[in-house]
Formats: structure tokens, sequence, C-alpha cells
């Protein structure tokens, strides 16, 4: 019986998502232009993205490189989590304002440079 | 502008138009009356106008994950209902399959179309001219009605040739291709730990190209998916696959070889 518990205890605590510190990052929407345009983050490692919507309008977030949409209301914040990243170039755009609502996001290889 | 009206509402009013094709070919093939798609489309459009007017604050729910668990929770239940519609379909239990199809239409219509209103009314309030989002609208419905009549012909033939398999083959398709997309929103809002796609097809048919769209729209095409999604959508595609198919031909499965049944 105790056995039991141990192994659904196990598969509890493996099957939830890893709670290891996330690196955030954020871009700010204003005039239906992303600042910045190209962001530069860790590859390897999952990031999390809080989107600013300082705009009076909604906005779609977009990205078919990162597999990622959400709607981001006006005056709100909204926030995804991408990668672990290859290291490389993933471009985003404003689904409902395409022609300039447009940036890139940037995976870093990361040199190992805290000896600690 | 107007060739973004046109995608946007391909990309939310497709999946609706797909889902409604099939479901009539089987209740014109079985002269059913059509009155349940009238209560579906009511209570669909209520629907998404109440989610329209809802969905800014359901988004800063559960840490603004709302959105995400409330599609997925939608999403569930109606595979679920997908799945007594072809249960009804195939034993002949006319209400059942009445019901399950008015849920199910409705379910679909206010989901994917509180995608598009937040669009549409954002556009309408700020644009003085709104001629491009009418006729983006307009030309998006076109192909969208073009697509769903090929389907429904499709689906009729089948049937009148006395084949039902192909025709809920289809309908499990791409109601594991909208539980597969589901499964993404939660990895987005980490209630999910990260999917690494296992291939990438982006080369020859891209997500975002119109055989892309149409692809996701019809069986869930991904270029990239992830293992779980992979994983759940088999799983949705051929246990009910094969039990219905046990259904129509208890000859021919391994039990019956046996002499067990």
């Amino acid at each position: 019986m105790a056995k039991g518990r141990l192994t659904i205890g196990m598969l509890l605590v493996l099957g939830l998502p890893c709670q290891a510190e996330v690196d955030e990052f954020e871009l700010v929407l204003k005039e239906h232009l992303f600042y910045p345009a190209r962001l530069e983050v860790p590859a390897g490692r999952k990031v999390k993205l809080v989107i600013h919507n300082q705009d009076d309008t909604p906005e779609e977030f977009d990205s078919f490189d990162l597999n990622r949409e959400k709607v981001i209301f006006p005056k709100r914040k909204a926030t995804v989590y991408i990668g672990p990243l290859k290291p490389g170039v993933y471009d985003f755009f404003g689904e409902f304002n395409p022609n300039t609502a447009r940036g890139q996001v940037v995976a870093v290889k990361q040199e190992i440079s805290d000896a600690n | 502008m107007l060739i973004n009206s046109v995608i946007l509402f391909l990309r939310d009013a497709l999946p609706v138009f797909v889902l409604v094709s099939m479901l009539l070919a089987v209740a014109n093939h079985s002269q059913r009356q059509i009155n349940w798609l009238g209560w579906a489309l009511a209570l669909g459009l209520l629907g998404s106008l109440a989610l329209t007017h809802a969905v800014d604050n359901l988004s800063e729910l559960l840490e603004g994950a709302g959105v995400e668990v409330f599609i997925f929770s939608c999403q569930v239940a109606m595979f679920a209902l997908l799945l007594v519609n072809l249960h009804c379909q195939f034993s002949l239990r006319p209400q059942g399959w009445r019901w399950s199809a008015i849920a199910m239409v409705s379910l679909v219509l206010a989901m994917d179309g509180a995608n598009f209103l937040v669009y549409f009314f954002s556009y309408w309030t700020h644009e003085q001219t709104p001629l491009a989002l009418i006729m983006g609208t307009i030309l998006g419905g076109a192909v969208c009605m073009s697509v769903a009549v090929l389907l429904h012909i499709l689906c009729r033939q089948w049937l009148a040739a006395g084949y039902k398999l192909p025709g809920a083959l289809l309908m499990l398709m791409w109601g594991a291709g909208q539980l597969s997309y589901a499964l993404n929103l939660l990895t987005q809002v980490d209630l999910l730990p990260p999917m690494t796609p296992i291939w990438d097809t982006s080369q020859w048919i891209a997500d975002n190209s119109e055989l892309g769209h149409l692809l996701n729209s019809l069986m869930g095409y991904e270029a990239a998916p992830g293992l779980w999604q992979l994983c759940v959508y088999l799983l949705a595609v051929v246990l009910p696959f094969s039990w219905l198919y046990r259904r129509v031909h208890p000859s021919r499965s391994p039990m019956a070889a046996k002499g067990e049944v």
C-alpha cells in the first residue's frame, strides 16, 4: 500500500511542469509596433515573455516559428512561455496589424561564463 | 487589410464550415430535418457574442492562463460530444445525434466566432472605412462555403455508396486536430512542459501557407508537432475509429475470427 502511494507520488512529481527559475523578457506594443523589435533570449532554455499592449485596440501576438498565439487586450499584459529554442531567428507579428507589428526573437547560444 | 481580413476569417470560420458540412451530409443522407442547424447557429452566435464580451476578463484569470484553460476545457467537451455524435450515428439514435450536433456546432462557433469578433469589433470601431473588413469577410465566407460544399458532396457520395467509415474518420481527424491544437495552448502558459517538435515538414507545407491553413482546419495539420500532440492525436483517431470499424465489420474483428463472437 505504502509502495503504491510512493509510486503515485513520484509520478505526480515527475508529471508536473518543471518549476525551475525562468528568465523573463518584456515586449511593449505601442502604436502597432513592437519594442524591441529584436529580442535576444538564451538558446536551450525556456523563457517567459511578458507582452504589454499600450494601444487602445487588442492585438494578437502570433508566431508560426515559435508556435504561439495569444490575444492581448488594450492596456493589458499577457504572458507567453517559449523555448527551449535552438540558436536562430524566430519571427513574430501582430495578427491584427501584420504590416507594422513585426519582430524577431533571436535565440543566442550563451557561453558558460559563471565559474560558480 | 483586405488580405488580413480574409486570412483571419478563414482561420476562424473554416473549422466551423468543415464541421457543419460533414454533419449536414449525415443529416441529409438520413433524411433528417435540418432545424437542428438553426438552433446550433443561433446558440453559437449568442455564445460568441457573450464570449467576446467576457474574454477580456477571462484572460486575467488563473494568472493569465484563463483563456487557454477555458479553450482547452471546451475542446475536450467538444471531442466528447463528437464521440457521442458518432455513436448515435452508427447506432441509429436520431435524438442523441441531434442534441450532440447542436451542442458541438454551437460550442465551436462560440469559440471561433469570438476570436474573429474581437478583431472585427476592434477594427470596426477604430477605422473610418471598414470596407476592407466587409469585403474580406465576404471573400473569406465564399472560400469557406466552397470548401464546405465540396466536402459535403464528398461525404454524401461516400454515404450514398454505403460507406459510413470514411466520413467518420474525417470527423475524428478534425476533432483530434482541435484537441491537439488546444494542448499547445497549455504549453504556452506553462501548464504543460515544452514540446520539442519530433519532425518539421514546414519546408514542404508551411503552417502559414494556404494549404497549411486548409489542412489544419480539415485534419489538424501541424508542420512541427510535439510528442504529446502526436500521441493525443493518434489516440483520439485510432481508438474510436477501431471501435466504429468493429461495429460496421463485426465479422472482420479478431474476436470473430477466433469464433468468440
